[in-house]
C-alpha cells in the first residue's frame, strides 16, 4: 500500500512491522527505523549503536530531533489509552482509506481498537 | 532545581527542548488542579518507580493483567489508587479498559484528579524518555513549591466519546478559548481538557518534540528540526506500532 505525502509517493508496507528495516521512498529510513526499534527495545547497547548510526548518516541534530519525536509518541498513546478516546471521523473517503490501512497492518487487533469500535456502535 | 538543561549531552540539543521542559518542570513544582506540588512531584517519582515494579512486570506478561493480584512496589508517597493509575498507564496502557477506569473512580479518584495524574504522568514520561533516547541520565526533579490546588472546573464540558468529560470540540469564547482558537479539535488534544492546563502543557511540549498541533493535518508541514515530515511520521508510526497504538 502506498500513500501520497508532501508530493511523494511512499510505500507504507511494513511501517508497523518491526522486522521491516527500510521504507522505500523515504531517505534514511533504515537508520530511523533502527533507532525506533532500539528505543522501544529498552536495550541500551542497541540504542547506543542506533544513535551512532543515525549521527553518522544524518548528523547529530537529526538524532536529537528523532529522540524528540520518539519520546513524544511514548506520550500520545498513553493519553489515548488512558481516556478511551476513539479515532475521530475524517470523512467517508478518508475513513475508508484508514480502515484499509488498519486492516492491512493488523491495527484492528490492538486492544485499544475497541474504543473506536464502541464509539461507532453508539453513533 | 526547576531548570532543565542538556549541557551534559555530547550532541548539541536544540534550546527549545530545555526551554519547554523547564516550563513543564516549573509547572510540576507548583500546585495543580487537585494535587499539591508535593503530590505532583510524587507522581513524577512514581513514573520512575513503575519500571522496577514486580507486580507490573508480572501483569505485563500475563494473558490478562487482571489475573495477577498483589501490591505495587511504590515510593509510598501516593494513595494506592493513584499508584495503580500511574503504574498501569506507564507499563501496560494498551490494555486499559472502561471497566478499569470505572474501578479507579469507584476507589475514590475524582475525574479531575485522574486527568491531572494522567497529564503529569505522560508529560514527565516524555521528558524522561527524551533523556533516555539521548543516552543521558534522567533530569533531577524540581523541589515542590507552596500553595493550594485551584480546583478549577471549566465550562463547555461535554460527555461524548471519552471515558470522562472533555471540553467541546469548538470553543468560541471564555477562559479556554486559547486552547483551540475556535476551530474543531481532535480527540487526543481534547482528552485532557477537563484540566485545561494539562492541554496547555501538552501543546507546549508537542511544539518542541513534534509539531505545532495546528499543523497535524497538514502533511506539507515539516517539523522545525532537520527531518522531513515523512521521516518524522516514519519514527512516529514505528514507535506507536510498538505501543499497539490504534489511535
Amino acid at each position: 500500500m502506498s500513500a501520497d505525502i508532501a508530493g511523494q509517493t511512499i510505500n507504507m508496507d511494513g511501517i508497523a512491522d518491526p522486522t521491516c528495516l527500510e521504507i522505500e521512498g523515504v531517505p534514511h529510513s533504515g537508520v530511523l527505523l533502527q533507532f525506533s526499534n532500539a528505543f522501544m527495545s529498552f536495550d541500551e547497547l542497541q540504542l547506543e549503536k542506533a544513535r551512532e548510526a543515525l549521527v553518522a548518516e544524518m548528523g547529530s541534530a537529526a538524532m536529537v530531533d528523532v529522540a524528540g519525536i520518539a519520546s513524544n509518541f511514548q506520550r500520545m498513546v498513553r493519553i489515548a489509552d488512558g481516556t478511551g478516546i476513539p479515532v475521530e471521523s475524517m470523512g467517508e473517503e478518508m475513513d475508508s482509506l484508514v480502515e484499509e490501512l488498519n486492516e492491512a497492518h493488523g491495527l484492528n487487533d490492538y486492544s485499544s481498537a475497541a474504543n473506536t469500535r464502541a464509539a461507532k456502535k453508539v453513533l | 532545581m526547576s531548570t532543565v538543561n542538556y549541557n551534559d549531552s555530547k550532541y548539541p540539543v536544540r534550546a527549545d527542548f530545555a526551554e519547554s521542559h523547564t516550563r513543564f518542570w516549573q509547572r510540576l513544582a507548583s500546585p495543580g488542579n487537585c494535587l499539591s506540588a508535593k503530590q505532583r512531584i510524587a507522581v513524577a517519582k512514581e513514573v520512575r518507580q513503575a519500571f522496577s515494579c514486580e507486580l507490573c512486570r508480572q501483569r505485563k506478561v500475563a494473558l490478562s493483567p487482571y489475573q495477577v493480584n498483589g501490591e505495587h512496589d511504590q515510593t509510598g508517597e501516593l494513595s494506592s489508587v493513584m499508584v495503580e493509575v500511574v503504574h498501569r498507564v506507564i507499563t501496560d496502557s494498551g490494555r486499559l479498559t472502561k471497566t478499569w477506569f470505572d474501578s479507579v473512580i469507584a476507589d475514590g479518584l475524582k475525574h479531575e484528579e485522574y486527568v491531572e495524574i494522567l497529564g503529569t504522568v505522560v508529560h514527565v514520561f516524555s521528558i524522561d524518555e527524551f533523556s533516555r533516547a539521548l543516552g543521558l541520565p534522567l533530569r533531577e526533579l524540581p523541589e515542590a513549591g507552596a500553595g493550594e490546588p485551584s480546583h478549577y472546573r471549566p465550562g463547555n464540558l461535554v460527555e461524548d466519546v471519552a471515558w470522562l468529560p472533555m471540553l467541546d470540540q469548538v470553543i468560541d469564547s471564555g477562559p479556554e478559548s486559547d486552547l483551540w482558537e475556535g476551530k474543531l479539535e481532535g480527540n487526543v488534544i481534547r482528552a485532557l481538557s477537563l484540566v485545561p492546563d494539562e492541554v496547555r502543557s501538552l501543546q507546549d511540549l508537542l511544539k518542541t518534540h513534534y509539531l505545532d498541533e495546528a499543523e497535524f493535518g497538514d502533511f506539507e508541514k515539516s517539523p522545525q528540526g532537520t527531518l522531513s515530515r515523512i521521516q518524522t511520521e516514519v519514527v512516529a508510526a514505528r514507535v506507536s506500532a510498538f505501543n499497539d497504538c490504534f489511535y
